[in-house]
């Protein structure tokens, strides 16, 4: 069953058509079937309204006819069919035939536009999602930071799917509609324009009743939606509460919220249902006054017409009081459902409107192809020089995170950078990846500003570990391949032999092939992590960058983790954020940092002898730690170097 | 199961579809007048020569049976009416409005017996799940347990409200139609349904494979989902590795696959459509075309031919969707499974039990314990003693008891072996309410609700005064960051832009348990999420409080420890070492290998 997501709705009151005709564009390039959609429509309308209609009214029109003879052959007696006012002369074989060939028209144009409706919500449903999903991989952090992931899959799931229904089921159906209602109009007149025009006469009162029925049903059911959204995020609150409140013992409290919150929605449900109770049987009464307005002219104007007997037009126009009036009453429907669904066009067009703000310029892309294009042959080969001058940034204005930082960084040494949280050391690791730019000074690679060359070529030379390692949904090989698409199965197995996590995949149930379900929930953290690692550099990156790779390993991988990054770290420019400071002792230089500054640089011993900040942090980690981890820090850091107390 | 639902509202239930019978007893005769009407301008006073004499209409004949004759009479005679058309216009708006208004009547019950049945659902599972035994709960997934409350009541209550009652409107307007049509024509009444069995098992059968391609697409959707989802958890991979063609490809695998299941749906659907229009528009031609045919023998009037297509048009539509309305009951049944499994569990006694004073002498016994799904015991053995104020400091790993021992003294567990006394009475004996009332957690992750900071802290406490609140939060060190806050105590928990921290969250959760002034309080490592400063102040106020309490302090901290009166280190399930911290450090062992590292290291 697919999820769907709970939210506030919102309620707008005027019809954009700017914004409506935006999501029927998808449908545009489909013109043709387009077209043929519009065509089986009008057969239909045409059948419903005006054929079945005109083809009981001949039958019965026979009888009082003084011209029908009951005594003949019934195959070949005549009968007087008149179909939108052409009259047709046809015995009755011809009229059976006519009848069988027309149903079996109609069942086709049925099919025709039942599938294509359907073909319709697809193409729109699909359109909107894959250039959603589109604008999503194209947009930058600062975007995600300010947004939500709920947020974006409603728009996905939630909103595309109904726009398409509305837009196939409802606007398309307006055409239905007015077709069905001319039909009933022609018809209706070419038999008698009087009782046309009483008809005619009611549509005004059946419009202002209809109209402010929908109203107020938009209305109340909204009320209603919003209570149970609102029941819904209670009920997941108090279940996944649980335990507190078990142990508060405040079960009955609960209780009795759980009873106001669901006699609300059902007293804010039971509302809306009694508007909408009243709609059906308004709308039957006000039909029967019509009828009965019919009947009682009938005597007045003179009953029939030279080709029409009396029972047939009374026959005929019972039914077309209902021709007139449901249409109508489907206009509203479709009415109140572009209401309904505007802001949710609305809200998928701002993401799929919505610019990223960070771009490559023309140039740029023009020379090395833009994130979804690379043109690697143009790319420079990347040594791994990184030199920060005079950076600044800030997420939000007024407030700085990074204040003139300087760094150099040689090709194939490693650093570490350490701090508080809100020193700013993750924000300067999300700078050298460009997944935000300075907003002061320049982030210089191999000595050029890396915004001279394209996103891809820095990002196709980086390899990115991140604190909670991530499994995708696939194979354990699909998992590292991530990391490479075009690599060999030698290739992964040779990356995943530098982490040492070979063995242990080889003892899976179906190796490197083995399917990892979601999050690879039966592999340890610290398994992951390895994973995680072998990913990364089976691209064999210049930049290594490991943003807090460490902090959420067990202890009992600690080791093979902490030998695994000694070896992957040979050869390349390495960056590492750690809380864990045991696994940075080794690198060759240790940044301190704090409120964006770098405050202490130097490597571990001779920060310890400073007896600074670091020395403190090093000091400090350990009351934070659980026991385990205590521990074992304590023993590994012993181990590692003789280099404490 | 339809008698929990219907409570309250069983009479608005069951008279809702007296009403139905009504309403379609009501249609149907106003029908039944029209042919009336028409049959009177069938006559020689009409027509002149080709009509009927006017006489055959009101006495039982060819076409003219006792129905037709009673209701002539009942409206004042063949002659009163065929020179008065007009009172035919009164007669099909007074059925009308008969109509109308018992069918407003009937939808306003509907209404409210549907959602009455939707909150006594409700409120019977909700009342069943918060009652069963935490363990109960563990074992099942949040996310079924609100599939079940939400998607499953809904199923329930579609079917007990609209396909029950499309199934007896079906039922009423085929039975009533079929009656009156045999009455006035036995013949014209088979014809009329000669299509309709076909028409019920064609479309029941295909409309179940409909629904069978329908799910397969309703999964791909949801594959479709957790993709994004894994997008959009991924963002920083996708980025960092330049792969975001890489995920457009692939989601485009997902799409299509979505698109294929969705137009073979289509398609099917389409074709079920089509294929029993064919059957719905048939079974009209057959009646008009035969109707047609009996006329013209003289064995049936204008008037009932008339009667004969539009009854059958009323029949049709029905018939094919009731199919669809019984294929629901495969997923009503399902829906009706799923609650029955919740409610089926036992529920945990909280209310039987002595409700002696606890003041907060504990004893353990020789507890051990076993998680019923856990192979190894999570506690062996286990002994202590503890007088009343007095605190106890319990320190091990992960997975040593520690939390374990927090449940089994509120009885979130029961000890497999053992026995655990409180103020000498064996807690098995006590009413598991008034223990969890009398014992507070505090646990490890603060759990709050969406409310206001101040309904937070009175929730288990409802008649606590303004100053004891002041007081918990206070000695909790939070009282002047509320405060500070633009809301104060109004501040809901959550609201955007002053997001309590974790700490603070932590310290919110802490206040909530000490207005109650519980005799015994257990903190489950939950002042590990506050700083070492906080966690001493907050210690050192409760120190001073007026109200003095057994307090079980897990921890890993050696100075939370360090000034309790017994200290508990637990190895393995096992008590491994126990006593004073200045015995404690004396001894080789854990709790000494972690003082080294603390206190040394700084």
């Amino acid at each position: 069953m697919a999820k769907r997501v709970f939210e506030e709705e919102s309620i707008t009151n005027k019809i954009n058509i700017g914004i409506w005709s935006k999501a029927f564009k998808y449908v545009l390039p489909k013109w043709p079937l387009l077209i043929l959609i519009l065509f089986t429509m009008s057969f239909t309308s045409f059948y419903d309204a005006s054929f079945i209609p005109s083809m009981s009214a001949g039958l019965i029109n026979a009888f009082s006819e003084s011209t029908f003879y009951p005594n003949e052959d019934i195959l070949t007696c005549i009968l007087n069919v008149k179909i939108l006012g052409i009259q047709l002369s046809i015995t009755f074989l011809q009229y059976i035939i006519l009848y069988i060939v027309m149903i079996i028209l109609r069942s086709i144009a049925i099919f025709g536009t039942f599938f294509l409706t359907n073909f319709f919500e697809m193409t729109i449903m699909t359109g909107l999602r894959k250039d959603a999903f589109k604008k999503i991989q194209e947009l930058s952090f600062s975007y995600f930071d300010k947004t939500p992931s709920g947020w974006l899959i409603a728009r996905l799931q939630n909103d595309a799917a109904s726009i398409g229904d509305v837009i196939s089921n409802s606007v398309l159906r307006i055409f239905w509609i007015v077709c069905e209602l001319l039909f009933t109009l022609i018809t209706m007149f070419s038999y008698e324009w009087r009782l046309s025009l009483i008809i005619l006469a009611t549509t005004p009162l059946i419009f202002v009743i209809v109209l402010f029925f929908e109203r107020q049903i938009l209305k109340f059911f909204r009320i209603a939606r919003n209570a149970y959204s609102e029941f819904v995020r209670w009920l997941a609150e108090s279940i996944n509460g649980n335990k507190t409140i078990k142990t508060l013992a405040i079960e009955n409290t609960i209780y009795d919220e759980c009873d106001e919150i669901t006699e609300d929605v059902k007293k804010k449900r039971i509302k809306a249902g009694y508007v909408s109770a009243l709609f059906q049987p308004s709308i039957n009464i006000l039909s029967a006054l019509t009828t009965a307005l019919v009947i009682l002219v009938f005597p007045i104007i003179g009953i029939s017409n030279e080709t029409t007997s009396m029972v047939a037009l009374i026959v005929l126009f019972i039914g077309f009081v209902g021709s007139v009036y449901n249409p109508i009453q489907s206009l509203a429907e479709i009415f109140s459902d572009l209401m309904g669904t505007q802001a949710s066009v609305e809200k998928i067009f701002l993401l799929i409107d919505k610019e990223p703000d960070l771009v490559d310029t023309p140039e740029v892309i023009e020379k090395y192809g833009s994130i979804f294009d690379n043109k690697k042959e143009n790319f420079e080969e990347l040594k791994g020089d990184i030199k920060f001058e005079h950076v600044s940034f800030s997420y939000k204005e007024d407030l700085e995170v990074i204040h003139d930082l300087n760094i150099a960084i040689k090709a194939g040494t490693s650093l570490a950078i350490v701090g508080e949280t809100g020193s700013g050391k993750s924000t300067t690791v999300n700078l050298l990846c460009r997944f935000y730019e300075p907003t002061k000074g320049k982030i210089l690679i191999d000595g050029v500003d890396y915004k001279s060359r394209s996103v891809g070529w820095l990002r196709s030379n980086i390899g990115y570990v991140q604190q909670t390692p991530f499994i995708f949904k696939g194979t354990v090989k699909d998992n590292i391949r991530y990391g490479k698409h075009d690599a060999t199965d030698e290739e992964i197995i040779k990356a995943c032999k530098i982490v040492d996590i070979d063995e242990f995949i080889m003892s899976l149930k179906n190796g490197y092939d083995t399917y990892l379900e979601d999050g690879g929930n039966e592999l340890s953290q610290g398994q992951k992590q390895l994973i995680s690692f072998a990913r990364a550099i089976i691209r064999n990156p210049k930049i290594l960058i490991l943003d807090e790779a460490t902090s959420s390993i067990d202890t009992e991988t600690e080791h093979t983790i902490q030998s695994a990054i000694n070896k992957i770290l040979k050869g390349r420019t390495s960056i590492m954020i750690a809380h864990r400071l045991s696994t940075i002792i080794n690198c060759d230089r240790i940044l301190v940092m704090k409120d964006g500054k770098v405050i202490e640089d130097g490597n571990h011993k001779e920060l310890m002898e400073l007896k600074g900040y670091y020395y403190t942090l090093y000091m400090n980690q350990f009351k934070e730690l659980d026991i385990e981890n205590q521990i074992s820090t304590y023993e590994t850091q012993i181990e590692a170097k003789n280099i404490i107390l | 199961m339809l008698h929990i639902m219907t409570e309250g509202c069983r009479f608005l239930y069951y008279f809702y579809f007296v009403l139905m019978f009504f309403s379609v007893l009501f249609s149907i005769t106003s029908t039944y007048i029209t042919k009336i009407l028409i049959d009177i301008l069938q006559t020689q006073d009409y027509l002149g020569g080709i009509g009927i004499p006017i006489e055959s209409i009101s006495e039982l004949g060819t076409d003219s049976n006792f129905l037709s004759v009673f209701f002539i009479n009942l409206f004042g005679g063949i002659k009163f009416l065929s020179s008065n058309i007009w009172f035919f216009a009164i007669l099909i708006i007074g059925f009308a409005l008969l109509a109308a208004i018992v069918s407003a009547i009937r939808f306003l019950f509907r209404t409210k017996f549907m959602n009455t049945m939707s909150k006594n659902l409700q409120m019977l599972l909700f009342n069943h799940i918060e009652r069963l035994p935490y363990s109960t709960i563990k074992s099942m997934k949040n996310g079924d347990i609100i599939q079940t409350c939400t998607r499953d009541e809904d199923i329930l209550k579609r079917f007990a409200g609209f396909d029950t009652s499309m199934i007896m409107y079906t039922f009423f307007i085929v039975s009533i139609s079929f009656i009156f049509l045999c009455i006035t024509n036995y013949q014209i009444a088979l014809i009329s349904m000669v299509l309709m069995p076909f028409m019920f098992i064609y479309s029941f059968f295909v409309i179940k494979e409909v629904r069978r391609r329908y799910r397969k697409t309703d999964d791909s959707e949801g594959e479709m989902t957790s993709k994004i989802e894994e997008n959009l958890a991924s963002v920083r991979l996708v980025k960092a590795f330049n792969n975001e063609e890489y995920e457009i490809h692939d989601f485009e695998r997902y799409i299509n696959d979505y698109k294929g299941k969705y137009m073979r749906w289509g398609k099917l659907r389409a074709f079920f459509f089509s294929s029993s229009d064919i059957l719905v528009f048939g079974q009209i031609a057959i009646t008009t075309i035969f109707g047609f045919v009996l006329c013209f023998n003289g064995s049936i009037g204008v008037g009932t031919l008339y009667m004969s297509f539009t009854f059958v048009n009323l029949m049709v539509w029905p018939i094919r969707d009731v199919a669809t309305v019984l294929s629901n009951l495969a997923r009503a049944n399902a829906s009706l499974d799923r609650i029955n499994l919740i409610l089926n569990e036992p529920l945990e006694d909280v209310e039987t039990g002595v409700t002696p004073s606890i003041t907060g002498d504990i004893k353990f016994e020789n507890v051990s314990f076993n998680y019923p799904d856990g192979t190894e015991d999570v506690l062996k053995n286990v002994s202590f003693n503890v007088k009343k104020g007095q605190t106890v400091a319990i320190m091990g790993k992960t997975g040593s008891g520690k939390s374990t021992l927090a449940y089994l003294l509120t009885r979130l567990y029961d000890a497999t072996s053992g026995n655990i006394y409180i103020d000498g009475i064996d807690i098995n004996k006590i009413q598991k309410h008034y223990l969890r009332q009398h014992i507070s957690i505090v646990l490890q992750d603060p759990f709050l609700f969406s409310k206001t900071i101040k309904d937070n802290v009175l929730i288990a406490n409802q008649k606590a005064k303004y100053e004891d609140m002041i007081e918990a939060t206070s000695i909790c060190q939070i009282h002047k960051s509320i405060i500070n806050f633009p809301k104060g105590y109004d501040t809901a928990v959550g609201e955007k832009g002053t997001t309590l921290s974790g700490g603070q969250k932590q310290r919110v959760a802490i206040a909530r348990t000490l207005v109650l002034k519980s005799p015994v309080l257990v903190f489950d490592d939950s002042l590990s999420a506050v700083d070492t400063e906080t966690d001493f102040n907050i210690r050192k106020s409760m120190k001073e409080r007026k109200e003095k309490c057994t307090t079980f302090l897990i921890t890993h901290r050696i100075a939370t420890a360090k000034d309790a009166d017994l200290i508990i280190v637990l190895e393995n399930g096992m008590i491994s070492q126990m006593g004073k911290h200045d015995d404690l450090i004396k001894q080789e062992g854990l709790y000494k290998r972690i003082y080294d590292i603390q206190t040394k290291m700084v």
